[in-house]
């Protein structure tokens, strides 16, 4: 089954809370994701997103602390 | 005569009947074949036609036999006998089901066909009632299959039609041309079959074992087959269309159906290569007009099909299509031999189906003609798990068959459902892609989708919205005084916890801590570590457990990015770079302020957790509020909440601990904080005993220890969870089982979806199948089973599950890629995740998930997840090596990691070792992850891929590189046994670390279960944590053990001391608390039954102790070695001068003394009686609580009864009630502390006595809470106590017995022996198979040294064997030479001797004489092992015997030696008997002797007879003599007389009845085989149902002739309306009508002239001399009783009984040789009173030790006919004998337990006829009736148990059995503990034994105050005799073949 993922290209993904995937790029993505451009094989993909995806916070949750700012983080 | 026919049988009858007798009686493979007509059947002309066609067609009349040469051969019986029935059925209802009818066929079914006996069909008519009316329109054909295939069903069903019309019409029909079945037989024969061995091999060879299909539960013992079937028919269209693509592709329908089914099998099996069975036709080409041939003319054979996912729908079934050619050639090759050449079992799980194609149904196109029926159907039941019909015409029609007991409901409709989709879908789109098949397409797709939507609807109101303080703050405000947790070091209210939290939480805030801000935790468990967790979320911050003993390294990366790590003094933790340290003290912050309320978020992080990851860094999973909060609202799983006490047991740092502690206290439950780690099992048993926990998560590992060595401890959680492992189905049925209906959760779920996922609830053992489903998903939680392209797959096709929901954690703390690889997008949209598990798993079809292991290599090593990978990172990080590779090897508990490497260039191999390997690793790595071992390799094996080929990788040695130091003391021998048992390591030494060789946290747990029970020192877990090695734990122990033995007062010690010992058993702390006065009284008292010199001792003790009072058992010295029991003084026993003959009638022999004219005494007569007194079981009585009950219950039924009265007499019932249960906790905690009581229980049971007798000793004699384990703990002492006092059921197996003797004086005199207590001797016998066991080792050795034996079935004439219903088989020169040298006498060696000597022979070499000699025992012609007489009762002895001829010392040496061992640990045991303390131990030590040279544990052995014994029995002889004048004989003389001159008529009618059977038997043999004799070993086995499987249905009319006549003589049934409850009747009244009814019989056998009462005595003054009456408690007809071994080894002149059962007999007997197999007779029972001259009769292979000459061995007779009936001869002329005088005694063993005159009712009343009760008043429930079994209340429950005795009149005293329950109960009706036990067993019957289970009451009689066998203190026992009778009048024996019969 290595050999076949390898070969494979996958698309990176995000949803509304921000949070990054990957998906097979032949594929329609599901509803409430969308591509961020990047594709490649699985190993790059998940790189891209390592470099990116710096802030594992869902959305709201950053954006309920921005309104909070007396909570703030340290 | 024509002679029989026959021919060889064919393969598949081969199959099909080996799995017939594989499943006796569940009716597989028979076949049903189902006719209506329309016209009323005329029975005349049908049964002339039936008669008819079984004429014409030899098949029908086709049997089954085993022949030497030709294997299984059928034999056409020339006398066509039929099997026509009419059954008569209640009409049928006029639509819908027909239940009756089904269940006519279920019964049909079932009743098993002989092989051997013909017809193997018959044919039944039902006859129905129609409009007033019974007629017959429909018929039934049952048969085996192996007598005819489909198309054979059709011929025949034609051929009847055709004579009934034919019949009808006043003609013959003319017989269809039709070859008979023999024909194809012989082309069968004839046709060659080349190459069938080489295709077949290469065939199967590595196929894959799919995983099982979806929904099967395997094979539930003793659940019969329950047939389903299930039935679809595809539309014209759907047919032609799949006909159409067929024609295109050139292919058939079943050629598509069976690539479509393959497909799916595929998918359903995770596998791409699937095995299918096929059955194929042979007919085609074989003989001319095979179509018109009746007969059997299939086979089934493999399919395999190799699936290439990269095909289409057409590649697949040109593929499929070329598979079927493939094997046309070799279809004929019997499945046996093509399975055993692929190396694979009968009933191998590759191929787990059947799939059979025919072109129509038998209903479809019959051509019956005018007089057929208008509708078939077919009813069967194939061996295979799964059987897939098809057939092509008119319609395709699918069908599936299975047993519905081995499949989930709805399993087989989902998978008819799917393949009948997917044929469509292969029809519809030939060139599609298999990986784009939906296989659920269309309507299926859409059921199966809504069907997941229904499954997957989770989704219920929660606070979504709120965090964990929030729900915590809730609790708080709504119960502050609550118990929120309780710990050893105290409890808190939840007000409480909530300001110690607070504090902690400011303190927190004030070092920084905020949202999401890491807090590492480094606390032992405690309560202050529940608040620290609090404290942290409430600040806004995410607790980080750390288990501080994890290596640094590890730490070092846990804690990184942490704030701060908490610790409480001082902790060793690694120093981490902007890491602060805090100690728990300086975070209380003394601010008790509420927190604001904002400070966290649902969405913000509550906490982190570790699991092991493939890069070597460990992985941290950030688990947010909501997941939490999901976790515990409205769990579908368990019921938390106030009230609830839930245990916190597992380590923070694993999830579990998430449920129990958010669990308990975000609902109001109580927290049960258990001692901080570690822990050994015992004390997580007592904890869960004691803690009254009502909820508990155990891992698996702990779930299955627990379940093994303590499944007590699991009875009484109201709600207990295990998981985080595959749960092991037995223990799962083990521990419902004692939970009584209480629930078990199996928990899955991977971290990163926060603790479960999906839960499995179960109640009832029933409901486990093979493996054990992981359940459904829990609330707000999504599971999706999805393939590799994220689809979902079909419901029962293997997939990945996926996850989603509330519970999903945000991701890994820092690695983004691990969480966008492992968290994907929802493929329904949504912008949801799943959480990707690596696991594989299906649906159920009714909605349940079945876990089948995990996608790749990730592993769980005792609950933890493991990474191999993880492992691997940092061992290659090791300097010096290149690459490294970690596996799992062995299974469970045992399972551990193993560690590969190999060198880098120019790296000495031998620097890389083990050891430094370890260290490294648990440096770096926790515990779990380090490898038991390490192996260095020069290079890795690699498979053809060029992979490391991981299964060669040789199994590493342990590390022990040093030579071990040899255990010095005797406590570190032993307890190196202990290790090596638990550690599978050999010579260990006394300086070896336990960790290092293997062990772990779990087999630590299990070491110190051990310890207690080979030591009795319980050591705390703790200290042997802290010094692991063998000295420094035997130094533990035997400090343990000295500080019992100097009166330490262990359980007051506080916890956690460095060694605290308390043996349970011999320091029960409880007693201490009584005064010491009272307590020597007591003592002295309960001694005095077992030994006074025991009783002292301790008594002595208790005055020497501290101020404490604890009792302890007497140093050893004090302990005097043989404990009292001298060697008895046998002149006491010695017959005095023969009595005077004065009115003794003239010539009756003295061993006898007079009864009646017909009938005098033995002499002899043994007593049995109880080894404790009455006294005991009297304590716990209470008719002061059942007045109280009585008046409530009369106030409350009472018309007249005001509202004050009731309510006054209610309370004073309450007021009595709560004294009653005080009365009965003393009387019962006295009982349970009595040494004699502990003795016994440790003879039967010792485990009992840490399960329950200890725990209430402990407890003390008024516990504070007596919650359901103390009343179990109750309920067993009260259960050994009733056995005890009321039955004689212990001491020794039969009781203390006495024997005892009638003189010609008067009354009863008793006489005590001061010294001696209540016995005098004892005998410890060890049980024969424990000295076969040990001996196996040795067997093959020993051979030449033993003595071969032919087997009893064969005879040797000339060069020919003769075989029992077989034609002779000409034997080699050599065997016959060996054979007939194996005379039973010679050794092998001498065997040899004779052989070599004899020039015929051939044999040169005594080597090749014991080839020959194993050969024959391999294909059992001879036996020849280590042999243990069955009815050696010192089995040590006769293998000495056997060990002394070896000559050979290197072969003798190990034998004797092992044989040393175990009869010198039975020596110390029988030396320790009467110390109840030095039993237990001896015990012990016995069964760790046994298992070291046995390699096997004792396990127990489960006969009928044995009452939980193992490796010994022991005998008690009783100290006191009994005499009885036989004047006291006077009352009971007549009436006994006249039961017995009906016990002579029984027997004889009996023996008749045999006599007429065997007639049968042996004339039907003899006309067979047209001879006039018939050898003795067929007989026997034609007879065999008749001798041992159904004798009592052969008797029945005896007993009925029996019963009826006594009910006409005594005038039965009374009047019961009347109430009459007692009927008394007078001898000389009945005379007359007795004699008339039971006329004087001749003897059927010699034994006969014996018959054996069991009487009582009944009369408290009858010792006394004063008036008593009689109570008969059995007659065992024509038998002496009193011939048992053990009884006569007590005997002091045993030749004396031996000579009177010679005069009695007047001639030579045969008496049966003892065997050990079931349904054979145990040692202590074997009959030891045959005489010199006597014969034995041989059946069993395991008969020895009898001199050769004198047995009768079946093979070596043969039976013939003479004028007075059959007789048996031994071939050589020497002795010839009528047949029943052979198998008299063989037959009495039947007869034994049938006598009985009066049967059971409804009611029946007591019937006396003069002094002698015959018949004791009894009455008979439904087990249902009684209506307080269930009921929890007992207060509730005892009035209704009153009411009910009262309403029926039962008296106080009875015994009860129920259905199922092999020993009655005792009971006292007022006693509340006897309606404990008497609920049990109902409730165990109700469940056991269902609707027809029973409840038999029969009044105790005599009654406790009746007894009158008192000892020296007077206190009175229960007691029975046994009298032996002999027969004075009946004439010598006389054949009852010639007799007439009135």
């Amino acid at each position: 089954m290595a050999d076949t993922d390898s070969a494979r290209v996958y698309a990176v993904v995000i949803n509304s809370e921000e949070q990054y995937s990957i998906w097979p790029a032949h594929r329609e993505v599901p509803d409430g994701w969308t591509r961020d451009g990047f594709t490649g094989s699985e190993d790059d993909c998940l790189a891209h997103i390592d470099e990116h995806w710096t802030d594992m916070r869902p959305l709201s949750l950053r954006n309920w602390i921005r309104d909070h700012e007396r909570t703030g983080t340290s | 005569m024509q002679s029989p026919e026959w021919y060889p049988a064919l393969p598949a009858q081969h199959g099909m009947l080996l799995s017939t007798l594989r499943q006796p009686g569940d009716g597989v493979d028979v076949l049903q074949i189902t006719l209506d007509w329309a016209e009323p059947l005329r029975a005349e002309p049908f049964e002339a036609a039936w008669r008819e066609v079984v004429r014409r067609n030899p098949v029908l009349r086709t049997g089954f036999a085993l022949h030497d040469e030709h294997g299984l051969i059928q034999v056409v019986d020339p006398a066509g006998p039929v099997d026509i029935r009419w059954p008569q059925l209640p009409a049928a209802p006029v639509t819908g089901a027909d239940p009756e009818f089904e269940a006519f066929l279920r019964a049909d079914r079932r009743e098993p066909f002989d092989p051997a006996r013909p017809p193997l069909i018959r044919l039944s008519i039902l006859c129905r009632p129609v409009a007033g009316q019974v007629v017959a329109h429909r018929a039934v054909i049952t048969f085996h299959h192996a007598l005819l295939d489909g198309r054979s069903m059709r011929l025949l069903v034609e051929e009847l039609s055709r004579a009934y019309a034919a019949g009808l019409a006043g003609q013959a029909a003319a017989p269809p041309p039709r070859p008979p079945f023999s024909e194809f037989v012989r082309w069968w024969q004839m046709a060659d079959q080349p190459g069938a061995e080489q295709f077949w091999t290469s065939y199967l060879a590595d196929a894959v074992l799919p995983r099982a299909l979806p929904g099967y539960l395997g094979v539930r013992p003793n659940a019969p087959a329950e047939p389903r079937k299930l039935e679809t028919v595809l539309s014209r269209a759907e047919s032609d269309r799949i006909a159409e693509t067929g024609r295109q592709l050139g292919l058939s329908s079943s050629c598509m159906l069976t690539a479509a089914w393959a497909l799916l099998r595929a998918r359903y099996g995770g596998v791409e290569d699937i095995v299918l069975a096929v059955t194929r036709s042979c007919r085609h080409a074989s003989i001319p007009d095979a179509d018109q041939v009746m007969g059997l003319m299939i086979n089934t054979v493999p399919l395999r099909v190799r699936i290439d996912p990269r095909w289409s729908v057409a590649e697949l079934l040109a593929a499929v299509d070329s598979d079927i050619t493939a094997i046309r050639e070799h279809q004929r090759t019997p499945m046996a031999s093509i399975l055993s050449w692929a190396g694979l079992a009968v009933d191998t799980a590759l191929v787990d189906n059947l799939m059979m194609f025919d072109r129509c149904r038998l209903q479809t196109g019959l051509d019956t003609g005018p007089a057929g029926p208008v509708a078939a159907r077919v009813d069967r039941l194939p061996s295979y798990p799964l059987t897939i019909c098809g057939y092509s015409e008119p319609e395709l029609h699918l069908g599936m068959v299975w047993d519905g007991e081995r499949f989930a409901d709805g399993s087989a409709e989902r998978m008819l459902a799917q393949l009948r989709s997917t044929l469509i879908e292969f029809a519809t789109a030939p060139s599609r892609p298999l990986a784009d098949l939906a296989l659920a397409a269309g309507a299926v797709a859409d059921a199966e989708a809504e069907q997941l939507a229904r499954w997957n609807h989770t989704d219920a109101d929660y606070p979504r919205a709120a965090t964990v303080p929030g729900l915590f703050a809730a609790q708080v405000a709504s119960r502050p005084d609550a118990p929120a947790l309780e710990a050893p070091e105290g409890s808190w209210t939840y007000a409480e916890l909530d300001r110690r939290s607070t504090e902690l939480a400011w303190g927190l805030r004030d070092r920084g801590v905020s949202l999401d801000t890491p807090v590492a935790v480094a606390l032992p468990r405690s309560a202050d570590l529940i608040a620290t967790l609090l404290g942290v979320l409430k600040a806004g911050g995410a607790y980080l457990p750390i288990d501080p003993s994890s290596p640094s390294a590890r730490v070092a990366t846990m804690l990184a990015g942490a704030r701060l790590v908490v610790v409480a003094g001082q902790a060793p933790l690694p120093e981490v770079e902007g890491v602060e340290v805090v100690q728990l003290a300086e975070l209380a912050s003394g601010k008790g302020d509420p927190l604001p309320a904002d400070l966290a978020h649902p969405e913000s992080l509550a906490y982190l957790s570790f699991t092991s990851g493939s890069t070597g860094v460990p992985k941290g999973v950030a688990v947010p509020h909501r997941a939490v909060v999901r976790l515990v609202s409205g769990p579908t799983f368990a019921t938390l909440g106030p009230g609830q006490r839930v245990l916190q047991l597992a380590p923070v740092a694993f999830d579990a601990s998430t449920l129990e502690i958010w669990g308990a206290l975000l609902t109001g439950a109580t927290l049960v904080v258990a001692p901080p780690p570690p822990l050994g099992l015992p004390e997580i048993a007592s904890l869960l005993r004691t803690s009254d926990v009502s909820v508990a998560w155990l891992t698996a590992g702990l779930f299955h220890q627990l379940v093994e060595l303590d499944a007590g401890a699991l009875a009484g959680i109201g709600q207990l969870l295990a998981g985080g492992d595959v749960l092991n189905p037995d223990a799962v049925r083990l521990a419902l089982g004692v939970r009584n209906g209480k629930p078990l959760v199996n928990g899955y779920g991977p971290t990163e979806n926060t603790t479960f996922t999906t839960c499995h609830v179960m109640t009832d053992p029933a409901q486990v199948g093979a493996t054990v489903p992981i359940g459904r998903p829990i609330q707000h939680t999504a599971v999706q089973i999805l393939d590799e392209n994220l689809r979902p797959t079909p419901i029962g096709v293997v997939g990945e599950l996926y996850t989603g929901g509330d519970g999903l954690a945000r991701g890994y703390r820092g690695n983004a890629a691990a969480t966008a690889r492992a968290f994907v997008p929802d493929p329904d949209g949504h912008g949801a995740r799943l959480y990707r598990t690596g696991d594989l798993a299906r649906w159920r079809a009714d909605g349940v998930l079945e876990f089948l292991g995990r996608v790749d290599d990730q592993v769980k090593v005792r609950g933890f997840r493991v990474e191999p990978g993880e492992v691997e990172a940092v061992l290659r990080s090791f300097p010096g090596v290149r690459e490294a590779v970690v596996v799992t090897r062995g299974d469970g508990a045992g399972r551990h990691l193993a560690g590969y490497v190999t060198p880098a260039d120019g790296v000495d191999p031998s620097t890389l070792r083990p050891a430094l390997l370890r260290d490294f690793l648990a440096y770096r790595l926790p515990e779990y992850l380090v490898p038991a071992g390490f192996a260095v390799l020069e290079r890795f094996p690699l498979n053809a891929n060029g992979k490391v080929d991981r299964a060669a990788l040789p199994a590493p040695e342990r590390e022990s590189g040093r030579p071990a130091s040899p255990a010095r003391s005797e406590t570190e021998r032993r307890l190196a046994e202990v290790w090596q048992l638990l550690l599978e390591v050999q010579d260990i030494g006394r300086d070896d670390n336990f960790f290092a060789l293997g062990g772990n946290s779990l087999s630590a747990a299990r070491l110190m279960f051990r310890i207690r029970e080979v030591f009795g020192a319980e050591l705390p877990m703790g200290s042997f944590y802290a010094a692991p090695s063998l000295s420094a734990c035997a130094t533990a122990i035997d400090a343990a053990v000295r500080e019992v033995a100097v009166g330490g007062d262990a359980p007051d010690r506080p916890a956690g001391d460095a060694v605290a010992a308390v043996r349970p058993a011999a320091a029960p702390g409880a007693i201490g608390r009584r005064s010491r006065a009272e307590f020597r009284v007591r003592d002295e008292a309960a001694a005095g039954p077992v030994d006074a010199s025991n009783g002292a001792g301790t008594a002595t003790t208790t005055t020497a102790t501290t101020a404490t009072a604890t009792t302890a058992p007497a140093p050893p010295a004090a302990a005097p070695a043989t404990s009292g029991i001298a060697r008895r003084d046998r002149s006491a026993f010695r017959r005095e001068a023969p009595p005077s003959d004065a009115g003794r009638p003239a010539g009756l022999a003295p061993h006898l003394v007079p009864m009646t004219e017909d009938w005098a005494l033995w002499r002899n007569l043994c007593l049995r009686a109880a080894g404790f007194p009455l006294d005991l079981l009297s304590a716990l009585g209470d008719p002061a609580l059942a007045d109280a009950a009585d008046a409530a219950i009369a106030a409350r039924t009472g018309a007249q009864t005001d509202a004050a009265e009731l309510e006054r007499a209610e309370a004073a019932y309450t007021a009595e009630f709560s004294a009653a249960v005080r009365r009965l906790g003393i009387a019962l905690h006295e009982a349970a502390s009595l040494p004699a009581l502990r003795e016994a229980v440790a003879w039967q049971n010792r485990h009992a006595l840490s399960t329950g007798i200890d725990a209430l000793v402990r407890r003390g004699p008024e516990p504070a809470i007596r919650n359901t384990k103390h009343r179990q703990h109750e309920a067993l002492v009260a259960s050994y106590l009733q056995r005890y006092c009321a039955k004689n059921d212990t001491i020794g197996f039969f009781g203390p017995v006495g024997l005892s003797e009638f003189d010609d004086g008067a009354g009863i005199r008793i006489e005590h022996d001061p010294s001696a207590g209540l016995v005098r001797e004892r005998i410890t016998y060890l049980e024969g198979w424990s000295v076969r066991a040990i001996m196996a080792e040795h067997a093959e050795a020993l051979r030449p040294w033993l003595v071969p034996r032919r087997m009893p079935f064969l005879a040797v004439e000339g060069s020919l064997l003769r075989l029992p219903l077989a034609p002779p088989v000409p034997l080699s020169p050599a065997e016959a030479a060996v054979l007939h040298a194996c005379d039973g006498i010679r050794t092998a060696n001498e065997v040899a001797d004779v052989v070599l000597a004899d020039p015929a022979a051939g044999l040169d070499e005594v080597a090749d004489v014991f080839t020959v000699l194993a050969r024959l025992a391999e294909s059992h012609r001879v036996v020849w092992q280590v042999d243990v007489a069955p009815q050696d009762i010192r089995p040590e002895r006769s293998m000495r015997a056997v060990l002394a001829r070896v000559t050979d010392p290197s072969v003798r040496a190990p034998a004797e030696a092992a044989l040393d061992a175990l009869t010198a640990s039975r020596d110390a045991l029988a030396a320790a008997a009467g110390d109840p303390e030095r039993v237990v131990t001896a015990m012990a030590e016995l069964e760790t002797t046994f298992t070291r040279f046995a390699k096997v544990a004792p396990t127990r052995r489960a006969g009928a007879l044995y009452a939980g014994r193992t490796l010994v029995y022991e005998e008690c002889l009783r100290a006191d003599t009994v005499r009885f004048g036989a004047d006291v004989l006077d009352g009971a003389r007549d009436a006994l007389g006249l039961v017995l001159d009906s016990a002579r008529w029984f027997t004889a009618v009996c023996g008749a009845l045999y006599a007429r059977r065997f007639s049968e038997i042996f004339h039907e043999r003899s006309a067979a085989l047209g001879t006039a004799s018939v050898g003795f070993a067929d007989f026997w086995l034609l007879a065999n149902d008749a001798l041992f499987e159904q004798p009592l249905q052969l008797i029945e009319p005896a007993v009925r002739g029996l019963q009826q006549r006594w009910a006409t003589i005594l005038q039965l049934p009374v009047d019961e309306s009347a109430g009459q409850r007692r009927v008394q009747r007078h001898s000389a009244d009945l005379r007359a009508a007795v004699a008339a009814a039971f006329p004087p019989q001749p003897r059927v056998w010699p034994m006969a002239v014996h018959h054996s009462p069991d009487l009582m005595i009944a009369g408290p003054d009858a010792a006394a001399g004063g008036r008593f009456s009689w109570v008969l408690g059995e007659i065992h007809p024509s038998i002496v009783t009193t011939r048992y071994a053990t009884w006569l080894e007590f005997h002091s002149d045993p030749d004396a009984i031996r000579a009177a059962m010679r005069h009695d007999l007047g001639g030579r007997a045969v008496f049966i040789a003892e065997t050990a197999e079931e349904g054979g007779v145990s040692s202590r029972l074997s009959n030891i009173l045959a005489s010199e001259g006597d014969l034995r009769l041989v059946f069993a292979h395991d008969s020895c030790g009898y001199d050769p000459r004198a047995i009768l061995t079946l093979g070596d007779c043969e039976v013939i006919d003479s004028p007075s009936g059959l007789r048996v001869r031994r071939r050589d002329g020497s002795i010839e004998l009528g047949l029943l005088e052979v198998v008299g005694d063989l037959l009495t063993a039947v007869l034994v337990q049938t006598f009985h005159p009066v049967p059971r009712g409804a009611h029946s009343p007591r019937i006396a006829i003069d002094d002698l009760v015959i018949g004791r008043e009894s009455w008979t429930f439904p087990a249902t009736e009684p209506p307080f079994a269930d009921t929890a209340n007992e207060q509730v429950r005892y009035a209704q148990a009153r009411a009910w005795a009262t309403g029926h009149g039962l008296p106080r005293h009875v015994f009860l059995r129920t259905t199922g329950e092999r020993k009655p109960v005792y009971a006292d009706l007022t006693s509340l503990a006897s309606i404990d036990l008497i609920s049990r067993a109902l409730r165990r019957s109700r469940r056991d034994a269902g609707p027809e289970a029973t409840l038999t009451v029969v009044e105790m009689l005599p009654t406790p105050d009746q007894a009158w066998l008192a000892d020296a203190q007077g206190r009175r026992y229960s007691a029975e005799l046994r009298v032996v009778v002999a027969d004075q009048k009946s004439p010598t024996q006389k054949s009852p073949t010639q007799k007439q019969r009135g």
